[in-house]
C-alpha cells in the first residue's frame, strides 16, 4: 500500500488512514475528495440544532473504531465532512434531549470518489419525558424508590412488558424519566428497600403503578408524542397490610436446610424485592400484598445450581408456613433431525477432517416470571445428531433456536408429536430423553421492493427493514424481521409455510406493529401473502410514515 | 400507624428466623430530634438501623414516630453499632457524640436507654452539566466530596447524582463543608475515554440550597499533551496533611498533590497554559472544621517543568457587615457572590447580631451579591445596595482587585416590588378561553418564576427583587416551558420588559401568546 506523501500537513493522519481502499481494489493513489454535509433540525419544530454531534464510521474491512469522523453542528445547524474517501460509510446523529440510542443511527449509503453529498437535512426527534412525584404511605415524599417506564413487547415468547427507562426518586420524591421515544407506557414505581436482618423481607409500602394499581394490566397506558413532557404523573404509595409469611428453604435431594435467595414477584411479573435467607435456610417477610404471589428460590450446592418455585397468597390473619424445596435440574436430551436436507458437495479429505460439526444456540425460555439466573441454552448440531442440555428446572419453557442455512425449525416434539407453541412442559419428576428439534429445507421464500421511505431525509435513503408476521405467531418460528438493501430490494428465505402480513418501516420508526391497534390502523399498508412449502411471492412494500402521535 | 415489627414483637421475629437465644437480650431506646431554627424538635420517620460492632449485615432496624422515639428490643448482640439516617438529612450527633453513628456495648447494662441523635437537614447543590459551547449533556456523573478527609473514607460518603435530559443534577443531603465537585463522562469518540469536567470547589453552609453550578465537560474529540511540574513550596509552614490544588484560568481542568515535609511537591497530567494554585490544609481531628487555604502565585504550563517556586500571594477578600434596613432576618444570613456569568463565585456568612462577614479568596472582577437561600427561603431580604468606605457602588456591584476590600457594607432590605394584573384574551374580545390554562412567566436577573392565573385572568407576583425584569402570560403552555429561554424568543414582543423599584407595587396587563 503505496503512502502518498504529499498530503496537506495537517491532514496528513487522517489522509494516510483513509487511504485504506476497499479491500480487492488494485493499489492506486487515491486523493479522498468526497464530502458530506448538511443541516441537523429538530422533527417536531423545523429549526436548526447546535451543537449536535455527527459521527461518520466508514463500514468497509479494516477500518477501526479510531477512523470514525466527528464533527458538531455549529449555531446554524450546519456542519460539513470533507476529504472523505469513496466507500461505505454509517452516518449517526445524536444531541442530548433527542432520540432514544437506536434512533441516533440515521443511514447507510455509498460514497463516491469526488462526490459533494452536502445537502443532507436530518431531522431528529425530541424524546419524551414522564415527570413526577412519589409519597410514601405517610404523605411524605418518598426518596430513594426505583421508577421505570414500561412498554407493551407484544412478540411471542416475550415478557408481556419491557422496562425502557429506568430513574431514581431525588430528596423531594421528584422523578424524571426522559430519553423516551414516541409510544404508550406505564409507570411503576418500587419503594427502596428497608435494611433488615438477615432472612427477613420488609414492606412499608406496597409497589405499584401508576395510578395506584398493583399489576401492569390495570396500569393507566400513558400516550406521549415525541418532545412531549408529560408532568404531574404523582402516586401516592399505599401502606403494606400486616401479612406475614415465615419459611423455610430446603434441598430437596438431601432433606437438610440450606442458605439461599429469594426473588418475590406479584402474577404478572412484577417484582417485590429480593432477600437472603439466614444460614439455616430461614426467612420471613412482612408487609406483602394479599394477593397471589410468585417465589423463586435459589441455592447451591457444592457447583450445583438448586431452584423451586412457590406460589403463595398471604393473608392478614396470622402467619402463613411455607416450604421451598429447591432442587437441581435434570438433563433433557434428545436429538436433532433435518428433513430433506440437500445434498452435501464433494468436499476434499483435508477439510473433511478438519471441519467441526457445525452447532446451532438453543434456548430455554421460561414463559412466566422471571428468567432466573443463566437461560437454559445448549449447543445442538445443526447437521443432526444427539444432544443434552444440562440441569434444566421443572417449568414451562418456550424453546428458541437458530435454524441452519437454508432451513427453518420446522417443530419440536416429543415421541413424534410436536409440541403446540414450540412450548415444553419440564415435570419435577421425570427426565425428558426424547425431545426432537426437527429443521427443515422446504421454506418458502418472499422477495420484493420497497418504495421510498417518508422520513423526508433528503439526500439518501434512511434504512428500512421488513417486519414479518406471521397468521399464527405463536406457532410460529419465523424470523420477524428483515433488511432493506440500499436500492430498496429484500429477500426472505427458509420461511415456514403459512401464512403471513410484511410491512415497511424505517429502521428509526418506534411504531410497533405486533400491537394490533397498530395493525389494524396500518391494515392496508401491508401485504398478505400465503406460501405453500417451496412457495414463492412478490410483494412491493411502501414505507409507513410515522404518525404524529401513538396509537 | 401500623408498624409491623412493633406489633409483633422482636422475640417472633427471633423465632421466625431462629436465631438462637444465647440468653443475652438488650433494648435500645432514645430520640431522634432535628436542629431547626436553633430548637431542636422531635423527627418522625427515621430509620434507626443496629449493626454488629464489628460490622456486617443489618441486624434490627427500625422507624422513629411521630414524637422522634424509636425502640429495638430484644437485640442479641451486646455489642452495637447503631445509624440513624433520613432521606435529606446528614447525621450531626449520635448518642451526645460529635459522630454518625455510635456503637453501644449493651452487656454491662441491658437497658441502654436515652440513645439519641440530632439530625441536620442537609445542604443541596444543584446545577447543570454543559460542553464547552453550553449545550446540556446528560447521563453524566456528578459527584460531590469532602476531598482528602482524614476522617475514613466511610464516614464523608461521596454524594452522586446523573444528569437528566436537561442536563440538570442534583445533590442532596450534605453536611455543610467544603466539597469538591466533578462531573465523569465516558467520551464516546475516537478511543474511548473518560472526560472529567474540572474540579469545582463548593462551600455549602448549613442546609443551604446552592444552585445554578455549572459544570463545563470539555467534550471535544481531541487528544491533548500533559506535563509534569515539580517545585517547592516556601513562605508557608508544612502541615502534615497539606496538598497543593491547581486549576486552570478558565477552570477548565485541574490537578493536586500532596506536599512533603520539606515542601516539595510534584504535579502532574497538567495541560498547556495558565494555572492558579492554592495551598490546603485539611482538619485532622474527628471535628469538622473547614480547612485552611492559601492563594499562591501563578504559573504558566507549556512543558515540562522542574524548580517551580510556589509562595503566598497577598490574599484578595472583602471584609464587611451587613445592614439590615429592614426586615426581620435569621440569627444567620448567608451571602452569595455571583460572577458576571451570573454563576456563583463565593460565599459569605454573617451571624447576628452584628453581621460580621469576611471571606477571602476571590479572583479580581466584577459580582454581585444575593442573599442565599436557605430552606428555600432567602429570609425574606434582597441586597438592596453595596457600599464601600460608606459610599454606594454603581448598580449594587462590587468591584474587586488584588488585596482585601475593607469596610464592605450589603445593605438588605424586605421592601421587595410586586408585580399583579390580568391576563386578558388576545384581540378578538370574546374573553378568556374557558378551560385553557393561563400562565405568566416573570423572567429576572437570576431566575424565571411563573405563576397561575386564576379563572378570572388575575395573578400577581411577591417579594420581587430590584431589577429589569420580563413578564409574558401563556395560554395552554407548561411551566417547564416557561422556563426555557425559546419560549420567550418565540414570544417576541408579546414579553414586555420593565423595571421593578424597591417597594414599587406595578400593575400590569397582559394578552396572552396563543400556542
Amino acid at each position: 500500500m503505496t503512502r502518498l506523501t504529499l498530503c496537506i500537513p495537517l491532514l496528513c493522519v487522517g489522509a494516510v488512514t483513509l487511504y485504506a481502499a476497499p479491500q480487492g481494489e488494485p493499489e492506486t493513489v487515491i486523493e479522498p475528495e468526497a464530502e458530506l454535509g448538511g443541516t441537523i433540525i429538530s422533527a417536531k419544530t423545523g429549526e436548526p440544532l447546535r451543537g449536535a454531534r455527527v459521527t461518520l464510521q466508514p463500514n468497509w474491512r479494516g477500518m477501526r473504531r479510531e477512523n470514525r469522523k466527528q464533527t458538531t453542528t455549529g449555531l446554524n445547524g450546519q456542519f460539513l465532512l470533507r476529504k472523505l474517501a469513496a466507500g461505505q460509510y454509517t452516518l449517526q446523529a445524536e444531541k442530548t434531549g433527542y432520540e432514544t440510542r437506536r434512533g441516533t443511527r440515521i443511514g447507510q449509503f455509498k460514497l463516491a470518489q469526488d462526490e459533494s453529498k452536502t445537502k443532507l437535512v436530518i431531522p431528529l426527534r425530541p424524546a419524551a419525558v414522564i415527570t413526577g412525584r412519589i409519597l410514601d404511605s405517610y404523605g411524605e415524599p418518598l426518596a430513594g424508590a426505583r421508577v421505570g417506564a414500561l412498554r407493551r413487547n407484544f412478540q411471542p415468547g416475550s415478557r408481556a412488558w419491557d422496562v425502557v427507562q429506568i430513574t431514581t426518586t431525588d430528596d423531594l420524591g421528584e422523578y424524571r424519566l426522559y430519553g423516551l421515544s414516541m409510544g404508550k407506557y406505564i409507570v411503576g414505581i418500587s419503594p427502596p428497600q428497608e435494611p433488615s436482618q438477615e432472612g427477613a423481607f420488609i414492606l412499608e409500602q406496597l409497589p405499584a403503578f401508576y395510578p395506584g394499581v398493583l399489576t401492569p394490566e390495570e396500569a393507566a397506558l400513558l400516550k406521549v408524542s415525541w418532545g412531549t413532557e408529560l408532568e404531574a404523573i404523582d402516586m401516592k404509595l399505599a401502606p403494606a397490610p400486616a401479612t406475614v409469611i415465615s419459611g423455610l428453604l430446603a434441598d430437596g435431594d438431601t432433606g437438610e436446610a440450606l442458605m439461599g435467595y429469594l426473588t418475590v414477584q406479584t402474577d404478572g411479573g412484577a417484582q417485590l424485592g429480593n432477600l437472603q435467607t439466614t444460614e439455616d435456610g430461614r426467612f420471613a417477610l412482612y408487609g406483602l400484598p394479599s394477593t397471589d404471589l410468585a417465589i423463586w428460590a435459589t441455592s447451591r450446592r457444592s457447583r450445583l445450581m438448586l431452584m423451586a418455585r412457590g406460589k403463595v397468597r398471604p393473608s392478614e390473619s396470622g402467619v402463613e408456613e411455607l416450604q421451598l424445596i429447591v432442587r437441581s435440574g435434570r438433563p433433557v436430551s434428545g436429538k436433532v433431525v433435518l428433513e430433506d436436507p440437500p445434498t452435501q458437495p464433494e468436499q476434499s479429505e483435508a477439510s473433511q477432517s478438519q471441519s467441526e460439526p457445525r452447532t446451532s444456540m438453543l434456548q430455554l425460555h421460561p414463559t412466566t416470571g422471571r428468567r432466573f439466573g443463566r437461560p437454559h441454552r445448549a449447543r445442538i448440531p445443526i447437521e443432526g445428531g444427539p444432544f443434552e442440555i444440562q440441569d434444566v428446572q421443572p417449568a414451562e419453557y418456550r424453546i428458541d433456536v437458530y435454524a441452519p442455512p437454508g432451513a427453518y425449525l420446522r417443530a419440536i416434539g416429543r415421541s413424534g408429536k410436536a409440541l403446540e407453541g414450540f412450548t415444553l412442559k419440564v415435570p419435577h419428576d421425570s427426565t425428558i430423553t426424547d425431545l426432537e428439534v426437527r429443521f427443515a429445507f422446504n421454506g418458502a421464500a418472499i422477495s420484493g421492493t420497497v418504495k421510498e421511505g417518508a422520513f423526508g431525509l433528503e439526500g439518501f435513503n434512511a434504512d428500512a427493514r421488513i417486519i414479518i408476521i406471521p397468521d399464527e405467531p405463536e406457532k410460529s418460528s419465523a424470523r420477524t424481521s428483515s433488511q432493506v438493501a440500499e436500492d430498496g430490494s429484500f429477500e426472505i428465505t427458509a420461511l415456514p409455510p403459512g401464512g403471513y402480513t410484511l410491512f415497511a418501516v424505517e429502521n428509526r420508526s418506534t411504531l410497533d406493529l405486533w400491537d394490533p391497534d397498530v395493525q389494524r390502523a396500518f391494515r392496508a399498508s401491508g401485504e398478505h401473502v400465503s406460501l405453500d412449502a417451496k412457495g414463492t411471492a412478490t410483494v412491493d412494500l411502501t414505507v409507513i410514515k410515522e404518525p404524529e402521535e401513538p396509537l | 400507624m401500623r408498624d409491623l415489627r412493633t406489633q409483633i414483637g422482636r422475640r417472633f421475629l427471633g423465632l421466625l428466623l431462629g436465631i438462637p437465644s444465647l440468653g443475652f437480650s438488650a433494648d435500645v431506646t432514645g430520640v431522634v430530634r432535628e436542629m431547626r431554627d436553633g430548637r431542636l424538635e422531635p423527627l418522625p420517620r427515621v430509620t434507626v438501623i443496629a449493626r454488629p460492632a464489628d460490622g456486617g449485615r443489618v441486624y434490627a432496624s427500625t422507624k422513629t414516630d411521630a414524637d422522634g422515639a424509636y425502640a429495638l428490643r430484644n437485640l442479641l448482640s451486646p455489642r452495637i453499632q447503631l445509624t440513624a439516617r433520613r432521606a435529606g438529612f446528614y447525621a450531626h450527633s449520635a448518642g451526645g457524640h460529635d459522630d454518625r453513628q455510635i456503637v453501644l456495648d449493651c452487656s454491662v447494662a441491658t437497658d441502654c436507654s436515652g440513645v439519641d441523635f440530632e439530625l441536620r437537614r442537609g445542604a443541596v447543590i444543584t446545577g447543570r452539566v454543559v460542553d464547552e459551547i453550553g449545550e446540556p449533556l446528560q447521563d453524566v456523573n456528578v459527584s460531590a466530596q469532602l476531598p482528602e478527609s482524614s476522617e475514613s473514607t466511610r464516614e464523608a460518603p461521596r454524594v452522586g447524582s446523573r444528569s437528566d435530559d436537561r442536563g440538570i443534577f442534583r445533590l442532596a443531603g450534605l453536611q455543610p463543608g467544603d466539597y469538591l465537585l466533578t462531573a465523569k463522562r465516558r467520551r464516546r469518540g475516537p478511543g474511548e475515554s473518560e472526560t472529567h469536567s474540572t474540579p469545582v470547589e463548593i462551600q455549602v453552609g448549613e442546609g443551604e440550597l446552592f444552585g445554578s453550578v455549572e459544570l463545563i465537560v470539555d467534550d471535544s474529540p481531541v487528544d491533548f499533551e500533559t506535563f509534569s511540574v515539580s517545585g517547592k513550596l516556601v513562605g508557608v509552614k508544612v502541615e502534615g496533611g497539606g496538598s497543593i490544588t491547581v486549576h486552570s484560568r478558565a477552570r477548565r481542568y485541574g490537578s493536586g498533590a500532596q506536599v512533603k515535609e520539606d515542601g516539595s511537591f510534584v504535579l502532574s497530567n497538567l495541560r498547556e497554559g495558565e494555572y492558579e494554585a492554592r495551598y490546603t490544609v485539611r482538619a485532622t481531628s474527628g471535628r469538622r472544621r473547614s480547612p485552611m487555604r492559601t492563594k499562591l502565585n501563578r504559573f504558566s504550563v507549556d512543558g515540562d517543568r522542574s524548580g517551580l517556586v510556589l509562595q503566598p500571594v497577598a490574599p484578595t477578600g472583602i471584609r464587611g457587615r451587613l445592614i439590615i434596613e429592614s426586615g426581620d432576618p435569621d440569627k444567620m444570613i448567608r451571602i452569595r457572590l455571583l460572577n458576571k456569568d451570573g454563576n456563583w463565585a463565593m460565599g459569605a456568612t454573617a451571624e447576628a447580631p452584628e453581621y460580621k462577614f469576611e471571606s477571602r479568596d476571590f479572583e479580581p472582577g466584577e459580582y454581585r451579591a444575593a442573599v442565599g437561600v436557605f430552606f428555600s427561603r432567602d429570609n425574606g431580604l434582597f441586597v438592596k445596595e453595596v457600599r464601600i468606605g460608606g459610599e454606594a457602588t454603581t448598580g449594587a456591584v462590587l468591584h474587586v482587585r488584588e488585596g482585601v476590600i475593607e469596610d464592605v457594607e450589603f445593605v438588605l432590605s424586605d421592601d421587595f416590588g410586586k408585580v399583579h394584573g390580568r391576563v386578558k384574551a388576545p384581540s378578538n374580545g370574546t374573553g378568556l378561553r374557558k378551560g385553557a390554562q393561563y400562565t405568566v412567566g416573570l423572567k429576572g436577573p437570576n431566575r424565571i418564576r411563573s405563576v397561575q392565573a386564576d379563572q378570572r385572568g388575575r395573578f400577581s407576583f411577591d417579594e420581587i427583587t430590584p431589577g429589569e425584569y420580563q413578564i409574558c402570560a401563556w395560554e395552554d403552555m407548561t411551566r417547564s416551558r416557561i422556563r426555557s429561554d425559546e419560549a420567550w424568543e418565540e414570544a417576541g414582543a408579546a414579553a414586555r420588559t420593565f423595571p421593578v423599584e424597591a417597594g414599587s407595587d406595578i400593575e400590569i396587563d397582559l394578552t396572552a401568546v396563543q400556542p
